[in-house]
């Protein structure tokens, strides 16, 4: 599992790649929630995560509820296969807001 | 308008007030003699008494009186007397002066110093039923003379008397059928406690029985013999309710004793059927088969008494049944049972009995209707397949007519894919997905699959790392991965040495709470077919089986 951070005007982008799982779910959960503590909105990238498993789940479910206590907004962006077919699984995808990609939260950037 | 004052309001504020005695209290004899004595005092009257007809319908008993005299527990023989007659005639016996009456019986006058001049009696009716009646004898004071009036108030007290007995009659038929219902549901809990537990997903017989009411006359059994093989047993007592439900206890009791020793099928039943002889009675009688599976050459051999045919569905669909010739149990002693041996072959052999082939609202099920049943649910593994198609058999609304009893033997054993041995590190949990998938697409899985039985296993593996060797990572886990070509559904075994997991805490939680955790058994249990802990087979640490269906597609939505 690899990550970047890069920003789009107010807007935090974490890219995940490869496969988020309980050994690398740690590292995701660390690097998402200091981005959620600074305050700006987060979109978390998907498109080349490949695996991800209920740690990677529960992870972004995390993310999400310390966001929404600062008001922030929390988004996922094109989670793709798998990825997408557990989210479902846990009945998430109508909890986290999900997007097909970036572009389209250009709405927290401003 | 009537003048509040007079006489006429004054006898309905006395029976009103005798009305408003019967609703409040729920003590009915207190209820009948504190009325009976107001409308005794209420006439001036000598005495009273209040006479039920005994259930027989011979005599008309006294359940209580007032007076000089105690008669409660006289039984008087019905037909005879002015008692009888108010009764026999539903109608309200005035008697002024009783010497007159050919009616008439001097018998207590006799026996006690009491005289009786007059007497007044009332039936006790429900529905135009009499059953029973309320006597008042001799009037005295002023006007010692029964009036009409007098007549109108007592019919009064005798309605609403009639009312309240009838009235605690029917809640004591009601106390008592409850009684006998949660009797039965009792037995009815303990005959469930003859019948096998449920074996673990790997154990290769599987029974069900629903039965029609609360208990049953059917039966089915297994039981692990010393030496591995299984003994097995299916039967149906003819008749219904209690009766069967006891011979069954009998035969199953009997069946689960001698199996261990009577190592042949024929001869056991021989042994069974002549104790069942020497007991039965009322005509009643076991339709039962009785066998023997080895698991390890998937050799049957088994005899039946008078049951119907058991079916072997082999490996290609096609059905193979086995006709009996031989009686019931119950009926003849001293003769024998043949043996039948068969061997499975990959096949599943089944045992049912006739609450199976003969459900159906419209139109029986028949062998053929089973045939389809047993094809339709081919597929699934053993304890899936016997509840759907009983689900399906009992779906239709309509009450069962009879119990429904089934039972199935299939080799559990599945074709080894592969043995993959891990450290309780998560570091290597990739590796382990990635052999996995490799196996799992080798075995011939879809792609959507693939994916699903990779996001189960490395749940199932999650556990076993966090939960099980609570995150150390210098333990080791086993899967096995298996193919049961039968059923063609992939097998996980998934092996650890931590301490024995507490089953009841493994569960999935509710999806509502969003929450983090908590998801990994929700995802095994929603994507495997089965998910099982088993008796581990060194006896120590925790054997998940999971086994999951090849013919599922896209169970993760993947587009």
């Amino acid at each position: 599992m690899t990550h970047t951070v890069t920003t789009h005007g107010k807007l935090q982008i974490l890219a995940l790649s490869g496969e988020v799982d309980m050994h690398s779910s740690p590292i995701v959960r660390k690097v998402m929630l200091d981005l959620v503590k600074t305050g700006s909105p987060v979109v978390i990238e998907l498109s080349a995560v490949k695996y991800m498993d209920s740690s990677g789940v529960a992870t972004l479910v995390e993310g999400l509820q310390n966001a929404r206590k600062l008001g922030q907004g929390f988004v996922l962006a094109a989670p793709a296969g798998s990825v997408l077919g557990v989210i479902k699984l846990a009945r998430l995808d109508k909890v986290f807001r999900i997007v097909a990609s970036v572009a389209e939260c250009d709405d927290l950037a401003v | 308008m009537i003048d509040p004052d007079s006489h006429l309001m004054q006898e309905i504020e006395f029976v009103a007030s005798l009305g408003a005695q019967f609703t409040e209290s729920m003590e009915l004899d207190e209820t009948l003699r504190n009325a009976t004595l107001r409308v005794m005092e209420h006439l001036d009257a000598e005495a009273a008494s209040v006479f039920l007809l005994n259930p027989e319908g011979t005599h008309l008993v006294c359940r209580f009186c007032a007076g000089p005299m105690d008669v409660t527990g006289l039984a008087v023989p019905f037909g005879k007397g002015i008692l009888s007659r108010a009764v026999i005639n539903n109608s309200l016996e005035m008697v002024l002066d009783v010497r007159g009456d050919k009616d008439f019986d001097a018998k207590v006058d006799e026996e006690t110093s009491f005289v009786t001049h007059s007497i007044l009696c009332a039936p006790l009716a429900m529905k135009g039923k009499p059953f029973g009646a309320i006597e008042i004898i001799n009037k005295a004071g002023a006007h010692p003379l029964f009036t009409i009036k007098d007549g109108r108030l007592l019919s009064a007290l005798a309605s609403l008397s009639a009312f309240a007995i009838h009235h605690a009659r029917m809640t004591a038929e009601r106390v008592a059928q409850e009684s006998l219902r949660q009797e039965i549901r009792l037995a009815g809990e303990i005959q469930r406690n003859l019948l096998p537990r449920n074996p673990e997903p790997r154990f290769p017989i599987f029974g069900i029985n629903l039965p029609a009411q609360d208990i049953s006359g059917d039966f089915y059994s297994h039981v692990v013999l010393a030496d591995g093989r299984i003994a097995f047993s299916l039967g149906d007592v003819s008749g219904k309710g209690i009766r069967a439900s006891m011979l069954m206890s009998k035969t199953i009791s009997l069946f689960q004793c001698l199996c261990k020793t009577m190592l042949q099928p024929g001869r056991l039943l021989a042994a069974i059927n002549d104790e069942v002889v020497e007991t039965s009675s009322h005509g009643m009688f076991v339709t039962m088969i009785a066998g023997i599976y080895d698991p390890a050459t998937e050799n049957i051999v088994f005899a039946n008494a008078g049951h119907l045919p058991p079916m072997l569905r082999k490996a290609d669909g096609e059905f193979e049944v086995f006709e009996a010739e031989m009686p019931p149990l119950g009926i003849l002693s001293g003769i024998g049972f043949p043996d039948e041996k068969v061997c499975l072959h990959g096949g599943s052999f089944y045992l049912y009995s006739d609450g199976v082939t003969e459900a159906g609202f419209d139109q029986e099920l028949g062998e053929a209707g089973l045939k389809a049943l047993l094809n339709e649910f081919a597929k699934y593994p053993l304890a899936q397949r016997l509840r759907g198609i009983v689900e399906r058999l009992s779906s239709s609304g309509q009450p069962l007519h009879d119990d429904i009893t089934l039972l199935v033997i299939e080799s559990a054993a599945s074709y080894p894919v592969g043995v993959l041995r891990f450290p309780s590190d998560p570091a290597t949990l990739k590796e382990m997905r990635d052999r996995v998938r490799d196996m799992v697409e080798s075995a011939g899985a879809a792609a959507g699959l693939t994916e699903a039985i990779v996001v189960a296993v490395n749940e199932a593996c999650m556990n076993v790392i966090q939960h099980g060797y609570q995150g150390r990572s210098d333990e080791e886990y086993e899967l096995r991965v298996g193919h049961h070509k039968n059923r063609h559904a992939m097998i996980f075994e998934l092996l650890d040495h931590a301490l024995p997991v507490d089953k009841a805490k493994i569960k999935s939680r509710s999806l509502e709470d969003v929450r983090p955790g908590g998801l990994g058994v929700h995802f095994i249990r929603h994507l495997m077919d089965e998910m099982e802990f088993c008796a581990p087979p060194d006896g120590y640490g925790n054997l998940l089986y999971m086994s999951i269906r090849m013919d599922k597609q896209n169970l993760l939505e993947i587009s």
